[in-house]
């Protein structure tokens, strides 16, 4: 069972990773991460000043791997659908939760390094520094963060196969995060009508998390982890109807996806 | 058909909605990027809005170019019409040029619709002291763009997936051209890279028309003359790209 299930992964690996050379891997998951965050260094220290630093970075170490796993699970999506074999998934004698959870790993371990390699840059290039004497809490918002945006990107990507161009839905979706999230500045700078929408998105309460933890703001850590794990598992719960619902459909016309 | 009616053409095909991919870019990004100014303006008093407005406009300006002209010539061999382009009775350079050169003022559609959503959406205040003044080192800043595109065609054509590092030049190119921080405060040696490129004395050249600088000339200037160095090279480039595709039919990934 753990051989199939790491073989099935290693296959979704090199088929959702076209660079699997190191020079690549360090191109994209370390260079480019990090010029990310320079960029966003920049637009803070202009905007606000260099004492907003700390809280910019940590948001956006938090959305850069929320990023990195949504583009991954939408692209796994549209390389099944483009190459057929989504609907192979839906009629293989095995429960596609089985088949997504397996595939869902390597974009999870992606994301996991991504944040934990984004909270060391920001140590290193930024001087935000690493609350080590809370590491064990740290690692538990990291997982947490990492299991309600695993969530999310699950149901984007099942919401992605209704359109046919995927790219405008993908920008959308992270530009609207960016906002709504509090990735660069609070949720609570949001409208009331907006705010209360980011409060049913995963990573705003992960964020704040994290802020409050690295002593930017102050609340309690205990409950927001609980709603972002609450938040992640509606999330889930949805994605796994939307699979469910398109499963049926599927079986019942023959059709799963609008053809791309 | 002539230059216009070619540059009327390509307006059309980029800015139509059934065009999805430029759609984040021209439409929504300047929002994206303006919500998240206005947010941050939030945080400090007395910051100055029309210069992060303008910022906010540029990014989205040179995120197009570098997605649009990047693929100016690739695009050709994917269309199959590289070959028409080569037997055409026009050099290589014009027909790529006319082409940067659209895609640029395309680019400053982009501007004006972050203008628009900064007054009509944010309310913010934006107050241009010198319109003209603006208005031509805007031309200025779009030229540099134009031969920053024409050689970025050049380099998408020689090199194998360029595309995939298209992300990890669009955000270093804005940081190094000075349109958050001035290039004055970055280290020597980058302050030489930067003044290198021609989008770095037009970005100058634009921040000094909102501060009715006398700099402002000198800037143009300087972006004017190193976007002419930068035309000719290109020049010379397109005619090896060619010469190459003539005498054996191949040049990079084409």
């Amino acid at each position: 069972m753990t051989g199939r299930l790491n073989g099935f992964s290693y296959l979704s690996f090199k088929a959702l990773y076209s660079f699997h050379s190191v020079r690549l891997f360090f191109f994209f998951r370390l260079i480019d991460p990090m010029l990310h965050y320079v960029f966003i260094a920049a637009i803070a220290s202009a905007l606000v000043g260099s004492g907003y630093l700390s809280y910019i970075i940590i948001g956006n170490i938090a959305f850069y791997a929320a990023q990195i796993m949504i583009i991954n699970f939408i692209t796994m999506f549209r390389m099944e659908r483009r190459f057929g074999t989504l609907e192979l998934n839906i009629a293989a004698p095995m429960n596609t939760f089985v088949v997504i959870f397996r595939k869902s790993i390597v974009p999870l371990a992606d994301g996991l390094f991504v944040f934990l390699f984004g909270l060391l840059i920001g140590q290193l290039l930024f001087k935000v520094n690493i609350p080590w004497d809370e590491l064990g809490n740290l690692l538990l918002i990291v997982l947490v963060v990492t299991f309600s945006v695993l969530s999310l990107s699950l149901f984007f990507a099942c919401l992605s196969l209704l359109f046919s161009n995927i790219n405008l839905f993908l920008n959308l979706v992270l530009g609207g995060l960016q906002i709504l999230c509090g990735v660069h500045f609070s949720a609570h700078l949001l409208p009331a009508w907006i705010e209360s929408i980011s409060r049913i998105l995963p990573l705003t309460h992960g964020i704040e998390a994290l802020r409050t933890l690295y002593g930017l703001e102050a609340y309690n850590v205990q409950s927001l982890l609980m709603k972002e794990a609450l938040i992640g598992l509606g999330y889930l719960t949805v994605a796994i109807l939307i699979v469910k619902v398109m499963e049926y459909a599927a079986r019942r016309s023959g059709a799963l996806v609008k053809s791309a | 058909m002539n230059s216009a009616e070619l540059l009327m053409r390509e307006i059309k095909y980029f800015t139509n909605f059934n065009n999805k991919m430029y759609q984040f870019l021209l439409f929504f990004q300047p929002l994206v990027f303006l919500t998240i100014t206005y947010f941050l303006g939030q945080m400090r008093e007395g910051i100055e809005v029309e210069r992060f407005i303008v910022a906010s406009a540029i990014i989205s300006m040179w995120s197009y170019v570098l997605y649009s002209s990047g693929s100016a010539l690739v695009s050709q061999k994917w269309s199959d019409t590289l070959k028409m382009l080569v037997v055409a009775p026009v050099s290589l350079f014009s027909v790529i040029l006319s082409k940067v050169l659209s895609n640029a003022v395309i680019a400053l559609i982009s501007m004006v619709i972050t203008f628009i959503y900064s007054i009509v959406i944010f309310r913010f205040d934006l107050h241009i002291p010198n319109v003209w003044l603006f208005f031509g080192s805007v031309l200025v800043l779009v030229f540099s763009l134009s031969v920053i595109g024409l050689m970025l065609a050049f380099i998408f054509s020689a090199f194998e997936n360029v595309f995939a590092f298209q992300n990890l030049i669009l955000t270093p190119l804005i940081v190094l051209c000075g349109v958050f921080l001035p290039v004055e405060s970055f280290p020597l040696f980058l302050q030489v890279l930067a003044y290198c490129i021609p989008m770095t004395w037009g970005v100058e050249a634009v921040y000094s028309s909102l501060s009715l600088s006398s700099e402002v000339y000198q800037q143009a200037g300087f972006s004017l003359l190193l976007s002419g160095v930068y035309l000719i090279v290109g020049l010379l480039f397109y005619r090896r790209i060619e010469i190459a595709l003539r005498s054996k039919g191949n040049w990079g990934v084409m």
